[in-house]
């Protein structure tokens, strides 16, 4: 009982998270999204206006008052005749019901009729698959290694952990991923090597175009998947070796810090095997800090080094589009830029909270009386 | 008295630092017979913990070296197998109490699940079973049977101390050492434990070793005392001898530090501090503090070069009345 009623607390509280940024992004976007719309209605009035004075060139005063009713009956139609706050609940509207309106530049995505859903769409699965499985396999493998690692504490092998942490920690992601590229795409290719990697992207040109509209098609085809698989081992090579350092360290000095408590000398006193210390009073009790730091780095994590690594792959998710709808076209991209924006908000919520739920069932502290 | 329980002869324990080797326990012996209280009293880092950790065989892990023995009911149990000690010995026949402190228990497993760990281990009971014997010990203590649902945050820090009591008697030990069990708890929590120790200890007829800094404490259980300075006993006797004439001046300078509620005591403090373990003043290790080297002169060149024997002073206590120092000889 007391584990849904706080886990009901924490979504509640998500929730309000998501509202007050989605306020934020819409209250800001209220300014600049509708003298766009305001200079779209005149321009269209004005076309209007100029028709009726091709047809009668005397009629000035009609066509100013035909651009005049247009520019009304647009703006209302458009709700720009409301005040900026019930502007921004509508637009809040909008987000919430996925109705994101288009692209500006809709070509630079080479996703048909530029929906800006639908080129959020077309990233997602990229993103899930690099980021979500980077951060995942990083975070297993290197909490496992520096658990061993604290658990030898001073061996060779414990210090070697420890270097290849501080070393790992130094380096910056894209930096690895260009000279993975460089190395086992570019020297591969001029030694004439069998095996070679691609120079990035998430798949050959023949797939791609599928893959934007039906991913799903994608995964029922066993050679589209085999050249993904192909494409993504750079890439997450390149987010493991940066990433699985720092978890290495961190976890080791959680579990040592455990490892030296009271109730671990206790365990083994009562004639516990090393087995069942290390894993109900060393690992277990270790573990609900671990997830704190994981619920911490997270958006680090996905909005820093990942979005990065995607460009330098040109790995076709979130990241690489954000670049697109960036720096493509000279001017900001507005409408995609918001939803990104968004969207990740979202998937961070949704990966905190499925933390949340993990971090209650392990600690029993944090469970509401 | 009858065959001693518990024996221990000379035993050395030294840990390796990057300073050098910390001798932490350097020679020490005494022994415990059946149902006795042995108070181990000292200043912090004197090595009486250390001595705790030697006789659960759980000490860190830079120990370089442990060298002596230890005999329990007569049989060495410092150098049999690991394996054998944690199935014979562990929780079975010597149990422990650390340090009152929050984290003696495990803060996320329930009270329940932490007491019957040595049930199932050691005696194979189911685990139902074990649930019930760990509420009748719960209760033993003087805590509600349904704490075994609980968890460590939900205890105060005398019921954790219960807990962690009730856990060391869940196989009926003969031997429970007790380290400090009452330094964090507040003095009505303290007397309250106190009590139930003694109470415990007519009960299950306990064994105890009482580790403590407060003198005035371990009167209320011990029934012999041994004092420890910088790694080594200075005086071992009955609780009679050693309160009401205490020999060496270490311990005379302990009681005089001890305050009263009443009257016009003054209290006595004892100039400098305990010595580096790493390299200890050669002869006796008290002799830079002790007021009689530094007022008689004929002591000059006897404390400060030779290690004191152990003298046998009269004695009116069960026990022979031990003293390290070169004023009784």
């Amino acid at each position: 009982m007391g584990l849904l009623r706080s886990l009901g607390f924490r979504a509640i509280n998500l929730v309000l998270i998501l509202i007050v940024v989605l306020f934020i992004i819409s209250y800001a976007l209220s300014g600049p999204a509708s003298s766009v719309l305001e200079n779209q209605v005149k321009i269209e009035a004005r076309a209007v206006a100029q028709a009726v004075l091709k047809h009668n060139p005397n009629a000035a005063s009609q066509a100013q008052q035909v651009y005049n009713t247009i520019v009304a009956q647009l703006e209302k139609a458009y709700g720009l005749d409301q005040p900026p706050i019930i502007r921004t609940f509508y637009i809040m509207w909008d987000m919430l019901s996925f109705n994101w309106g288009y692209s500006f530049f809709p070509q630079n995505y080479g996703v048909s009729n530029g929906k800006v859903v639908n080129i959020i769409a077309s990233a997602l699965p990229g993103t899930i698959i690099l980021d979500t499985l980077g951060i995942l396999l990083s975070a297993i493998i290197g909490i496992y290694v520096g658990t061993r690692s604290a658990l030898r504490y001073g061996s060779l092998s414990d210090r070697g952990v420890m270097y290849y942490a501080a070393v790992s920690n130094g380096l910056p992601q894209w930096w690895i991923g260009i000279v993975f590229i460089i190395v086992f795409a570019v020297m591969l290719r001029e030694v004439h090597s069998p095996i070679y990697f691609p120079f990035g992207g998430i798949l050959d040109p023949k797939y791609f175009g599928t893959w934007l509209v039906n991913p799903a098609a994608v995964f029922a085809n066993v050679s589209a998947v085999l050249n993904l698989l192909w494409h993504l081992i750079l890439p997450l090579l390149t987010v493991l070796i940066v990433n699985i350092g720092g978890w290495a360290y961190f976890a080791r000095t959680v579990v040592l810090n455990v490892a030296q408590e009271d109730f671990v000398t206790v365990a083994r006193a009562k004639g516990l095997s090393e087995n069942q210390v290390v894993n109900k009073y060393i690992i277990r009790p270790a573990a609900p800090a671990i997830l704190t730091s994981i619920l911490i780095t997270i958006p680090f994590v996905l909005f820093g080094g990942f979005l990065v690594t995607e460009v330098v792959f040109q790995w076709w998710g979130l990241g690489y589009v954000y670049n697109i709808a960036i720096t493509a076209a000279g001017t900001p991209d507005t409408p995609v830029v918001v939803a990104l924006t968004y969207a990740s908000t979202l998937l961070y919520i949704v990966i905190v909270f499925i933390l949340e739920i993990l971090y209650i069932m392990l600690d029993p502290r944090v469970r509401e009386q | 008295m009858g065959m001693a329980l518990l024996e221990v002869d000379n035993i050395h324990l030294y840990y390796s630092t990057s300073k050098g080797i910390v001798k932490a326990v350097d020679g020490v012996s005494f022994e415990l017979e059946e149902g006795e209280t042995l108070a181990l009293v000292g200043e912090s880092g004197c090595g009486k913990s250390t001595i705790a950790k030697a006789l659960i065989r759980l000490w860190e892990r830079n120990v370089s070296s442990v060298t002596g023995e230890i005999r329990f009911e007569g049989r060495d149990v410092l150098h049999i197998s690991d394996e054998e000690f944690r199935m014979q010995y562990r929780w079975k026949k010597i149990a422990w109490v650390p340090q009152a402190s929050m984290n003696s228990l495990n803060p996320v497993l329930t009270i329940g699940e932490q007491m019957i760990e040595p049930l199932v281990i050691h005696h194979d009971v189911d685990k139902d079973k074990a649930l019930m014997q760990a509420m009748d010990m719960l209760e033993a203590v003087g805590l509600p049977r349904d704490i075994v649902r609980r968890y460590p945050h939900q205890l105060s820090g005398g019921m954790k101390q219960r807990v962690a009591i009730a856990m060391a008697l869940i196989l009926m030990p003969k031997l429970v050492i007790l380290d400090e069990p009452t330094s964090a708890l507040d003095v009505i929590t303290q007397a309250n434990i106190m009590n139930l120790l003694k109470r415990l200890r007519r009960e299950f007829k306990l064994t105890y070793i009482f580790i403590t800094h407060d003198l005035a404490l371990a009167s209320e259980l011990a029934d012999s005392v041994a004092v420890m300075y910088a790694g080594k006993l200075v005086e071992w006797g009955s609780s009679d001898d050693i309160y009401v004439s205490p020999k060496h001046p270490y311990t005379v300078g302990l009681m005089g530090s001890v305050p009263t509620l009443r009257g016009e005591k003054k209290l006595t403090f004892m100039p400098g501090e305990v010595p580096s373990l790493i390299n200890p003043p050669t002869g006796c290790r008290f002799y830079p503090r002790c007021p009689y080297f530094a007022s008689r002169g004929e002591l000059k060149g006897l404390c400060d070069r030779d290690e004191p024997p152990y003298i046998d002073v009269e004695h009116k206590g069960a026990r022979r009345h031990l003293v390290s120092c070169w004023l009784y000889k």
